[in-house]
């Protein structure tokens, strides 16, 4: 389970902040970062009271992806990984999706 | 709008000299934005371990796949061949084993009994190698300059798609007995992979596996991705793995 080192990580991002009372965390997760939400919120939960974190909310904003068509210029969505473009390319680069951003910190 | 955390940036915004970090006057809730890459540690050790594989001539290939794959039983044929071919006067770049499983060294000790160089990186509970474990593999390995280093990464089509080990080149494998549609349940690994490899190709009289079903999943997942089908145990295909190894070097 990926997601732990995920959050381990994530920790590791949030030690500055510490000295303050941190309430609320948001990240973003893109639909082809390979991490899975409800995992990370797992995770998260299981080891934010360890981390001084217990009186944090982990919020995961997951993102769509985008995808730009190598073959006939389009933009569009894909669902997931290995969909075809609209003209049914598969040759397209993500310009979205990939992301796991830590955005924004709340404090108490 | 800001570059950075996509908020209006109409009034002024504080950060601190090489820091990603930056304070919008107009939140006006106490909140800090940023714009942080979580895994950015393992990346910039990624990034490192790049640089230095660049500097000393050295080519790294991360081999990922099911547990069962045939990954070991892969580089033994291939250390078994290359050490024939030297044998016999053929010129091949020196070679070593990074070996990631969460426990045992049966693995390094396959490939050690087959002449090569190898260390063992036990990663426990860890489901993948990371960046930082192949800085210290690299550093025990010692590999020569020039070499060619294979990352046997642990046994997974999950977890080591995400992370980044400074590797130049990434090896997806299955194998016939995975069923087809092995590519389409673990799409990230396949679609992040230069070269994928469908093993056990001696056992297909044996199956009912339709290779083209799995050859066009590939190619739906990751256009530009080369395939090569073999058989680590009886050698069939083997010839264009050992080119494709050849063709790494820089
Ligand atoms: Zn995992
Ligand atoms: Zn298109």
């Amino acid at each position: 389970m990926h997601e732990l080192s995920v959050v381990r990580a994530l920790l590791t991002r949030l030690k500055p902040y510490q000295h303050r009372e941190i309430r609320r965390i948001t990240v973003e997760v893109g639909t082809m970062s390979c991490v899975d939400g409800e995992r990370l919120q797992f995770c998260f939960d299981m080891v934010k009271e360890e981390a001084g974190l217990s009186g944090a909310e982990l919020v995961i904003q997951v993102v769509p992806a985008r995808a730009e068509c190598r073959h006939c210029g389009r933009h569009f969505t894909p669902d997931k990984a290995g969909d075809a473009c609209p003209c049914s390319s598969h040759d397209y680069t993500l310009t979205s999706g990939r992301q796991l951003l830590l955005t924004e910190i709340g404090f108490g | 709008m800001c570059g950075h955390c996509g908020c209006s940036g109409d009034k002024a915004r504080l950060s601190t000299p090489g820091s990603e970090i930056h304070r919008h006057l107009r939140h006006e809730g106490d909140s800090l934005q940023l714009q942080q890459a979580l895994l950015a540690g393992n990346d910039e050790l990624a990034r490192q371990n790049r640089d230095w594989l660049t500097a000393h001539g050295i080519t790294c290939i991360n081999l990922m796949g099911t547990p069962g794959a045939g990954k070991t039983r892969l580089l033994e044929a291939t250390f078994t061949h290359v050490n024939a071919s030297r044998q016999a006067g053929a010129g091949w770049p020196p070679m070593a084993v990074l070996e990631g499983d969460q426990h045992t060294q049966n693995d390094a000790r396959r490939i050690q009994a087959c002449g090569g160089r190898v260390v063992q990186i036990n990663t426990g509970t860890g489901c993948h190698l990371d960046a930082h474990m192949i800085q210290a593999g690299l550093a025990t390995l010692a590999a020569p300059d020039g070499a060619l280093v294979l990352v046997e990464n642990v046994g997974n089509l999950v977890c080591p798609a995400l992370f980044d080990l400074g590797e130049q080149h990434r090896v997806a494998m299955m194998a016939v007995t995975d069923g087809d549609d092995k590519p389409e349940k673990y799409p990230h690994l396949f679609a992040g992979c230069g070269l994928a490899i469908i093993n056990k190709a001696d056992l297909l009289p044996y199956l009912e596996v339709d290779l083209d079903s799995i050859k066009s999943a590939l190619r739906r997942l990751n256009p530009h991705v080369q395939i090569l089908v073999l058989s680590a145990q009886s050698g069939e295909g083997l010839n264009a793995w050992y080119d494709w190894l050849l063709s790494t070097r820089p």
